[in-house]
């Protein structure tokens, strides 16, 4: 496939390497602006490192990533740095990526505190205040500690924090898979939400295969480091081609009867 | 039918003022019957079984009956505890590995159970062992008997507990989330396992989960919980088709789906679930409830209806 527009991310000839163990096996897809593709795969398969590595937290043995037409792999920490801002990240555990001994106004404030540090106390404070509304928490969060705030809570003040740059790509790693299931939809429709008010895309990390069909345009499947298929959402889940995927899909414990429809 | 485990009105209570865990349940549960136990987190589900196992940790105060083949637990001292516990009523846990020793071979912890309560040899027990490792489908079960818990991955820990679990033929096995922290493809594998479990074993299981899905597989019968009490109990058919409970209702309705349309907007349930301690005079899912009505702010629903299907709402759904 061919596109005059350039991909937001363009990932090509991936593999990383932990000891004599290959976590990513020449891994190669594209990533629209706007778009959500979906990630799915079990432990170990290399969701995780492939966040790592988009991210610049882990150097790959080999092949390029492209964010932007901007080589992140061979970029000058200056031009990593001044990117960082455009990639963000949700993690699983929500208390555990937030600092707890700082508040939850702070530890939204602080992204904008590095890169936009010309911002003065006032309007970096409305700037907070508006993210936190926009999440669905009240203004008395701010002055809270993150302990304070349930699970769900916490992942919203995670996505705060990550969306506040306005960024282009937001990796969320496994991040509704430690919440409850009558608390995992509201995270995943404010994500869907700030997606479309934002434009941004998404790679959604997930072993959740129907979290993932409802939330991504795309969807690719990574076993042992490689990716075995990549297909829109509809048509995968509809009629999976290969073999593994067709595994995962049968092995989903199954739904029951939808009572209310 | 004299049941297996029978709960009456158990209380679990932390610190003061007392934090209610688990909040006046009563749960039966039949001889080769497969209960299911649903409910989010910091329902209660855990603390009911870890209260019937005698393994709360001090601080909780527990009050109610729990007869376990028609022996008050609760009153029991430990040694009639720990005559029961491991052998005619078990349990498996989430994490498989927090759940073995590291330093003790699969064989050394297998074959204990068998020399404790058995008061087998330490060769009858490792032979026993290994048979048992077959049974629940481990493969090369006399090279496992040597390993450590760290040389096995997390679906082949789960195996091993359960072969623990087995081994003295219990009357009822608790499974507290046993599939939840394993791969999609593991999980179907354990779930058809607990099937074979109870085919081959005829032990009654109570198996706790916050996923419907997993529990649909495989129980006959489910307890819904919410904020430390049960809210709905039914046969397993009935209780999907109809839920009675605008609690169970809508948690069915939040389950993301693998087939059907693809959704703009998941459904979810309104609000948060009330934090420990928060104080609950009336109906805990009313401020979260559509149905809701005056009536569920000021007086708590119990539990009511016949045994097949119960549930605990003053405007239930109507099937």
């Amino acid at each position: 496939m061919t596109s005059t527009a350039q991909p937001l991310l363009r990932v090509r000839d991936l593999c990383a390497r932990f000891g004599s163990r290959d976590a990513l096996r020449k891994v190669g897809f594209e990533i629209d602006a706007g778009e959500t593709v979906g990630l799915v795969g079990e432990s170990g398969a290399g969701k995780s490192t492939l966040a790592r590595v988009v991210l610049g937290l882990q150097r790959p043995s080999h092949g390029s990533v492209e964010f932007s037409g901007i080589d992140l792999i061979g970029a000058a920490p200056s031009v990593l740095r001044a990117q960082r801002r455009n990639l963000q990240i949700v993690f699983q555990d929500p208390l555990a990526s937030l600092n707890p001994r700082m508040t939850v106004a702070n530890a939204i404030a602080e992204p904008l505190k590095i890169f936009e540090p010309h911002l003065d106390r006032s309007a970096r404070d409305n700037r907070v205040g508006a993210m936190l509304e926009r999440v669905g928490l009240d203004a008395q969060a701010a002055a809270r500690y993150p302990h304070e705030f349930s699970g769900g809570q916490c992942q919203r003040i995670g996505i705060a924090r990550a969306a506040i740059l306005n960024p282009k790509l937001l990796i969320c790693d496994e991040a509704v898979s430690s919440l409850d299931v009558s608390i995992q939809g509201q995270i995943i429709n404010l994500l869907m939400d700030l997606q479309g008010e934002m434009g941004m895309a998404m790679l959604f990390i997930s072993h959740n295969l129907a979290v993932v069909r409802h939330v991504s345009h795309r969807v690719m499947v990574i076993r042992a480091g490689e990716l075995v298929e990549t297909a829109s959402s509809s048509t995968l889940f509809a009629a999976p081609s290969h073999p593994y995927t067709k595994a995962l899909l049968a092995s989903v414990p199954r739904r029951p009867a939808n009572p209310l429809s | 039918m004299m049941p297996a485990l029978n709960m009456e009105d158990l209380r679990v209570r932390y610190g003061r003022p007392a934090v209610e865990a688990v909040d006046g349940v009563s749960l039966k549960i039949f001889s080769a019957e497969c209960v299911g136990v649903v409910g989010e987190s910091g329902s209660g589900k855990t603390q009911l079984f870890m209260a019937a196992m005698g393994l709360l940790p001090g601080a909780a105060r527990v009050s109610g009956r729990i007869q376990f083949e028609g022996n008050e637990l609760l009153a029991a001292d430990g040694g009639a505890i720990r005559q029961v516990r491991g052998s005619k009523l078990t349990m498996i846990f989430q994490d498989p590995m927090t759940a073995l020793t590291p330093h003790l071979t699969i064989g050394t912890q297998l074959a204990e159970v068998l020399v404790t309560h058995r008061g087998a040899t330490w060769k009858e027990a490792l032979s026993a062992a290994g048979s048992m490792l077959e049974r629940v489908r481990v493969p090369e079960p006399e090279r496992r008997l040597h390993q450590h818990p760290h040389e096995l991955s997390g679906g082949m820990r789960q195996r091993v507990l359960l072969a623990m679990s087995l081994l003295c033929e219990p009357a009822l096995l608790i499974a507290d989330e046993p599939t939840t922290a394993l791969d999609v493809t593991v999980q179907a594998e354990i779930i058809e396992l607990l099937r074979a479990v109870r085919r081959e074993f005829g032990a009654a299981i109570a198996l706790i989960s916050h996923d419907l899905a997993v529990i649909a597989s495989l129980a006959d019968r489910i307890y819904v919980m919410y904020a430390g009490r049960i809210v709905e109990q039914a046969a397993a058919p009935e209780l999907f088709r109809h839920p009675r409970h605008p609690y169970t209702a809508e948690l069915l309705e939040c389950i993301p789906s693998l087939t059907g349309p693809r959704l703009a907007r998941l459904p979810t349930i309104l609000g948060q679930p009330p934090r420990p301690g928060e104080k609950l005079e009336a109906c805990a899912f009313a401020p979260r409830c559509p149905r809701a009505a005056e009536r569920c702010r000021i007086e708590r629903p119990v539990l009511r209806g016949p045994s097949a299907s119960q549930v605990a709402c003053h405007f239930p759904l109507t099937p």
